[in-house]
């Protein structure tokens, strides 16, 4: 019986995809395209009781903490990639389901939902209800770097190797796809987030000087690189001083910010390489021919490619549109069915 | 600062902190130690900019973990010049974190506040009316408001709220690392103020909202870092005394005068007395501003009716509370019930 309520109410909703990242969440619509894109924040009241009460959401979750201070906090629930806090992110998948319908009633959507490769069975199922409960009708997860390929316009239903470097904001994913599989996948918790803390770190270490987020952000955006380029970049970065406490500007390079970032992308570089070597010889060739595809924020880090380049001897491409690429390739399987049913992971 | 909304009532925190023409505080610095407790400290800083505009803000992040940085870092930003945030990468303990911010702080007057506390509004300025002369602080919330006296002398301070004057601070300089950093400790610095000629008092209208306070540490080194606290203190300022004071009925109301000056002077240094009066003499001491000249000189006004009973009942309850009490007669002819002996005010004057 539920099951014809669901089925009559997936006729007046839309099916969607959704990129749930540490930093942002995109969300996609079955015919219209990317429609949501904002940050995967929370703004958060604590009770008396000790239990937090979620007052906003993504975009209006931001403003919101700028201008009314108070018990009021952010709190995003995705970390390193995998859901840290269920309930809030229901809550947040609730907020983007009705959003995209622009109502709160009649709304069971198909849902598809995009997943770290290393995701257990627990998170899997966990993920799922989380949908659920916010929802969606049917949900289908499928796993970031399999959403990656399709939305780079990789060939993954062919037998020939593709290789996929997803650097989001959390993790990055590696992973080696053919015949529609992921043939073998390696993940690491270093992302855009932990190369704006090292930034950070490197200038505090350096320079006494307490930047935020969002400018190490935006030093790594200007001026970060991964390998040395024809010229050398500045910024002008705005602090405060660790020991007076007073605001205070200094003049940072792109050669600095390089060492800053040394660890990360080494980190990166590193799993990489490992994923090359553990693939079979067979679909290693292939990728030699094809090249390693980059996809994520992360894969718009100056010279980046050239590093790999250089490292692994193997041509390295940049996506087309690297940050939509994930829900791009969600996106896509919604009007393939049949495609959807064999990439999503089983749960 | 610009603020890009376009809001006709623009809430955001460089607004608050633009309209300098209203900010009455501007002899202020706020010290705040903070060491983790994101939540908490965020509430605890939001209110003090909100009901303290003009005043300085100076956050001495003790170590805290990178949750809360970035709490302190968003917060900072839009403060610019108008508050000072400095970090230690070690925990350098409470008094060290407090010193390092009263170091820095170069205002008419400094105020304390931990994060576990949430000031309400209009609880500044009668603080700092009440610091004028030494150091100052707030009374606990309960909503109602003050009686009479607005500002009462006190002995007893906590690191919660406490404003401290410029002059204070250059002639006694900072807190004693050496002691606990608790009872101990603010006794020591009061003791100090007051050997200079500073007052410290409690201000009833300046009211605020304690929340609890997580003390780290277990009992026994607790109880051994009091002990050794106590002792040093005891040392260098003597022992404090609780003294339990009876006039008799028919007392000559012309002693009382000396009499409320010489607690005065002892409950300045610590010492505690408790003043049983009959109705009327509990009158003349009202009407002289005796019965709230400072908290260390509780006044118990006996029954009309049955005011031996109620005498004898009430030392009874105060002797059993309080060890090593010591009867003080305001008339020689007259003792507290159960007492053959009692000192007289010019031996407590000794």
């Amino acid at each position: 019986m539920l099951k014809i309520f669901d089925y009559l109410f997936g006729m007046f909703s839309n099916d969607l995809a959704i990129d749930l990242g540490t930093a942002n969440t995109l969300v996609y619509l079955k015919g219209k395209g990317i429609i949501v894109r904002e940050p995967s924040v929370v703004a958060v009241q604590r009770m008396p009781n000790g239990r937090q009460m979620v007052l906003k959401v993504g975009m209006e979750a931001k403003m919101m903490l700028g201008r009314t201070p108070g018990s009021i906090t952010a709190i995003r629930p995705m970390k390193d990639g995998v859901i840290a806090d269920f309930d809030i992110t229901e809550e947040m998948l609730r907020y983007f389901i009705q959003k995209v319908h622009n109502r709160k009633t009649l709304v069971r959507p198909r849902v598809v939902i995009c997943v770290p490769s290393g995701i257990t069975q627990v998170e899997k199922r966990a993920v799922k209800e989380s949908a659920e409960s916010a929802g969606a009708r049917e949900v289908y997860l499928i796993e970031e770097p399999m959403a990656a390929s399709i939305g780079a316009g990789l060939p993954i239903t062919e037998a020939s190797g593709n290789m996929i470097v997803d650097i989001g904001g959390g993790t990055t994913e590696v992973a080696v796809i053919s015949l529609a599989g992921i043939v073998y996948a390696q993940s690491t918790r270093m992302g855009g987030d932990k190369m704006d803390e090292a930034i950070v770190q490197y200038i505090r270490k350096k320079y006494n000087l307490q930047i935020g987020e969002r400018m190490a952000e935006s030093i790594k955006i200007e001026i970060g690189e991964a390998y040395p380029g024809p010229e050398l970049l500045s910024k002008q970065v705005k602090g405060r001083d660790l020991v007076s406490g007073i605001p205070k500007t200094i003049e940072v390079n792109s050669d600095e910010i390089r060492e800053a970032l040394k660890e990360p992308v080494n980190s990166i570089v590193d799993t990489v390489r490992i994923c090359l070597e553990k693939t079979p010889p067979e679909l290693a060739a292939d990728i030699v021919d094809k090249g390693i595809f980059l996809a994520g924020g992360g894969a718009m880090l100056r010279n980046l490619d050239m590093l790999l380049r250089e490292v692994t001897k193997v041509p390295v491409l940049i996506a087309e549109n690297p940050l939509d690429c994930v829900v791009l390739g969600s996106g896509k399987v919604l009007d393939e069915l049949n495609l959807l049913r064999r990439v999503a992971v089983p749960s | 600062m610009f603020c890009s909304s376009a809001a006709v009532s623009c809430m955001c925190l460089c607004c608050m902190w633009e309209d300098k023409n209203a900010m009455p505080y501007s002899n202020a610095d706020i010290i705040v130690p903070v060491w983790n407790s994101p939540f908490e400290t965020r509430a605890c800083l939001a209110a003090i900019l909100e009901s303290a505009p003009g005043a300085r803000l100076i956050v001495v992040d003790n170590g805290s973990s990178r949750e809360t940085e970035r709490m302190l870092e968003e917060f900072s930003e839009p403060l610019g010049d108008n508050g000072l945030f400095v970090k230690s990468d070690r925990n350098l303990g409470l008094i060290r974190a407090i010193n390092m911010g009263l170091s820095l702080s170069d205002r008419a007057f400094a105020v304390l506040v931990r994060p576990h506390v949430l000031v309400s509004k209009g609880w500044l300025a009668p603080l700092l009316e009440a610091a004028q002369h030494g150091m100052a602080t707030s009374s606990v919330s309960t909503g109602a408001a003050s009686g009479s006296a607005a500002v009462v002398e006190t002995f007893d301070v906590t690191f919660s709220v406490l404003a401290l004057s410029r002059e204070l601070l250059r002639q006694i300089g900072s807190f004693d690392e050496g002691l606990d950093g608790g009872e101990w400790c603010l006794k020591d610095f009061v003791r100090r103020a007051w050997q200079q000629g500073y007052r410290t008092s409690l201000s009833l209208n300046s009211q605020v909202i304690v929340g609890a306070e997580t003390v780290f540490g277990s009992g026994e080194r607790l109880a051994e870092l009091a002990k050794n606290s106590s002792q040093e203190y005891h040392q260098r300022w003597g022992e404090a005394r609780c003294y339990a004071v009876y006039f008799g009925k028919q007392a000559d109301p012309a002693q009382f005068a000396d009499v409320a000056g010489i607690m005065l002077a002892a409950a300045r240094k610590g010492h505690r007395f408790n003043v049983f009066l009959h109705m009327k003499q509990h009158q003349q001491f009202a009407d002289a501003g005796w019965v709230s000249m400072h908290r260390s000189v509780e006044c118990h006004r006996l029954s009309r009716m049955f005011a031996g009973k109620d005498l004898e009942k009430r030392y009874a309850l105060l002797k059993s509370s309080c060890p090593g009490l010591i009867a003080v007669s305001g008339n020689e002819a007259v003792l507290l019930p159960g007492e053959t002996t009692a000192i007289t005010f010019s031996e407590v004057q000794q």
